[in-house]
This record gives C-alpha cells, structure tokens and sequence, in this order.
C-alpha cells in the first residue's frame, strides 16, 4: 500500500477514528472541565488553551470521548430552531411540568411500571429500555427490608464477575453507589436507611461486569422499608 | 460571546420543552455514546435528563436559552460517563487495557483488545507529529471536517485539508512501521 493513499481496513479513517478513543490514556492527568469542553467544541477558548487541550486529546482516549460527547450537545444548542417556539408556555408552567417531568424521569428511569407512577400532568411514553442481564433480586418484594439486616442480594453473573449497587430514594436521587464486590450481596448503609422515612421505598438496582470487561445491569427493584 | 438561541422576530429567548429535551438528547447522546456504554446508553439518556431538568428548576429565574439548556446536559452527561467510567474501571481492577468497546453485542473480547492496541500505536504515532499537523490531525480523528477545523483553528479550509492529508499520510507510515497493517 503506498502510505500516502487513502487507506480502508484498519488504516482506514473509520477505523482510525474508533479507535481513537480506545486503549490505555498516557498522562492523563486531571479531568478537562465540561465547562471547558464547552467552550473548546464552541469555538471560544483562546488558541493557546484550545492547542493544549487537542495535545491532551492525542493523550488521552476518555478526554477524546468527552470532547464527541461535549460537541453532539454543543450541535443541539446552535440547532434550537426545532424547540424555538415564539410564544412558549410561561415560566411557572414550564417549571411545574419540568419538575413533573422529572419525577416521571427519575421513576422511569429506575425500571417501574407506568402504572405505578403516580399521575402525570402530560401523557408520558415510555422511557426505560429493556434490562440487559438476567439479574434477578433475591429478596422478596413484598416483605419489607429490615432496618436491623438490611441486605440486598441477586442471582450471580459467571464466575469472576464483580457488582455495583446503586441506590436511589423514589424520587429517583441517588443515595449511594455500593462497591465494586465480588459478592453478589450487599449491606445498605446506615446513612441510606436514614435517608428512607419508615414505610418508604429503596430503589436499588445492579451493574455487573464479567471478567471479559462486558458490562450488564439489572432492571430497578423497588423495595420498601420498615 | 455566547449565541443565545432566539425566537424567529429576534425577541427574548425561549425555552425548551422537557419532553423535547429528551428526544434530542438521546439523540445527541446516540451519535457520540462510547461504544463501551452502547448497553447502558438509555439509563445516561434518563439519568442525565433527570439531573438536568433538577438542575434547571433549581434555577427558576435563570432565562431558559438554548445554550444554558445544552452547556447544563453536557456537563451533566460528561459527568455521568465519568461516573460511569469510574466504576466500570473499579470493577475492572484497573485494567485499562481493555479500553474501547466492551458491548458484547458490537464486539468480541479479541476485536476489542486489537482496538485498542491500534489505539496505542496510533496515540504514540500522533504524538510525533509536529504540532500543526498534530492539533488537525486530531480534529479529524474525532469526526470534525476541514471547514470546521479551519474554523477552530482560525486557519483557513485550504491549509487545513493539506495538513490533514499530509498528517494521515504520516500516521499510516508509522503505524505501518509499528506493524499495523491494513
């Protein structure tokens, strides 16, 4: 192949630009602020810094993947025209179906059915996708999780596989992220029983990662507590 | 100076819908996700619309611009990949050699590790560029054209389109002398 032509297969630009944002980041050092990023993919930070940080990007493949991510959001604010509406609803009604919005989100977001949400000032389509492990919660729904043993615990991945929790009260704020641990059980901490009024619901849910670097998660389980 | 997205007469700013935030936002987030968050990439799209929206009525007297709107959701996703990243790197030991694609639907344990390699030698060839050719070298690597790089650059298209053609040249050599091949 001469070296000057332009090349296909793993020379190629496709191929050249995955893998960009693979393998190991050299001399990383601390992460570039999004507010950074921000101004970097709008065209605003001066040359010098700008220079700088496209010297780290050649560096580091996380901070390569963060400048894609930080320009795809940056393209959305220059593309307003779609959501540009002249007389929009006023600032209290938008703050009301935001705040709405967001509750509906965060519920959404940690796997509960539709019809256990409570009403909603707007129809609202169905957000969550579909889990994509077969992690299964190992406690029953329907008794309350103990304050005094308080232990979560889910059918395991292959063997090798390590586990994150993440913990979230209803609203969908989250609490704590638990591990990683090779067990596939896990103690909730005080500070999140604490967090949890008497009768209320644990939102908790499962990452695991097999010893291949694949990644999994389970649906959200929702527990209430004593 | 920031571009504050304005209505079609030029009046005051307007504000986005919540329900439209979401469906641009997953699309933003579907051209740029990291192949290694192909499989959570729906949970970053509710997690990050959540925070956002917590984070706007936090701040309801703030003008609700198209700028403030997307500056918010990109630090607000950055931060989730890095969260995400975080604990994916725990679990795995520190293993970073298997950086890149871990959606075992997109790849396989071998074709992940050859990317990566790839990605090592082509980082180490980028950096012995010398620096003009290097800064639109990577500019091309992370998808922008010539005319934006000219743009981000303050240089113009012409010059840019040299730089990267001669700059691509380059990287093929020594990627080639480092025993990639096509």
């Amino acid at each position: 192949m001469s070296p000057d032509r332009p090349a296909r297969g793993r020379l190629g630009r496709e191929s050249l630009e995955a893998a960009f944002t693979s393998g190991r980041p050299e001399g990383s050092g601390p992460a570039v602020s999004a507010e950074h990023l921000w101004r970097a993919v709008r065209g605003e930070l001066p040359p010098a810094e700008l220079q700088a940080l496209l010297d780290r990007m050649a560096r580091c493949p996380a901070a390569a993947e963060e400048w894609r991510l930080a320009r795809a959001l940056a393209a959305q604010a220059e593309d307003a025209a779609p959501g540009v509406r002249p007389e929009g609803p006023s600032r209290p009604r938008w703050i009301a179906r935001a705040a709405a919005l967001a509750a509906v989100f965060a519920l959404a977001a940690f796997g509960l059915r539709l019809a256990s949400l409570p009403p909603a000032p707007v129809e609202a389509p169905i957000y969550r996708a579909q889990p994509t492990a077969d992690l299964h919660a190992l406690i029953e729904e329907s008794v309350p999780l103990s304050r005094d043993e308080p232990v979560l615990a889910w059918t395991p991945s292959v063997a090798g596989a390590r586990y994150q929790v993440v913990l979230a009260r209803e609203d969908g704020e989250v609490l704590a992220e638990l591990g990683p641990t090779d067990e596939p059980r896990v103690r909730v901490p005080a500070e999140v029983l604490e967090a949890i009024p008497r009768g209320g619901v644990l939102l908790w849910r499962v990452r695991a990662w097999r010893p291949d670097g694949a990644a999994s998660s389970s649906i959200t389980f929702r527990q209430r507590v004593e | 100076v920031e571009q504050e997205a304005r209505g079609p007469a030029g009046g005051a700013p307007a504000p986005i819908e919540p329900e439209e935030l979401l469906v641009r936002l997953r699309a933003a987030v579907a051209r740029a996700c990291p192949h290694w968050l192909a499989s959570e990439r729906e949970d970053l799209v509710q997690a990050a619309a959540v925070r956002v929206l917590q984070q706007l009525r936090a701040d309801p007297e703030r003008e609700m611009t198209a700028t403030y709107v997307w500056k918010t959701a990109t630090s607000v996703v950055i931060d989730e990949v890095r969260r995400a990243r975080h604990g994916r790197e725990q679990a795995l030991d520190g293993n970073t050699e298997l950086s890149g694609p871990t959606d075992p639907r997109t790849a396989s344990p071998e074709r992940r590790l050859e990317s990566a390699r790839l990605g090592d030698a082509l980082r180490a060839c980028v950096g012995e560029l010398e620096p003009a050719r290097r800064h639109v070298v990577v500019l091309h690597l992370l998808g922008h054209k010539p005319a934006e790089i000219a743009e981000l650059l303050a240089c113009n298209a012409k010059k840019v389109s040299n730089l990267v053609f001669r700059a691509t040249a380059a990287l093929r050599r020594c990627l080639t002398a480092r025993g990639v091949t096509g």
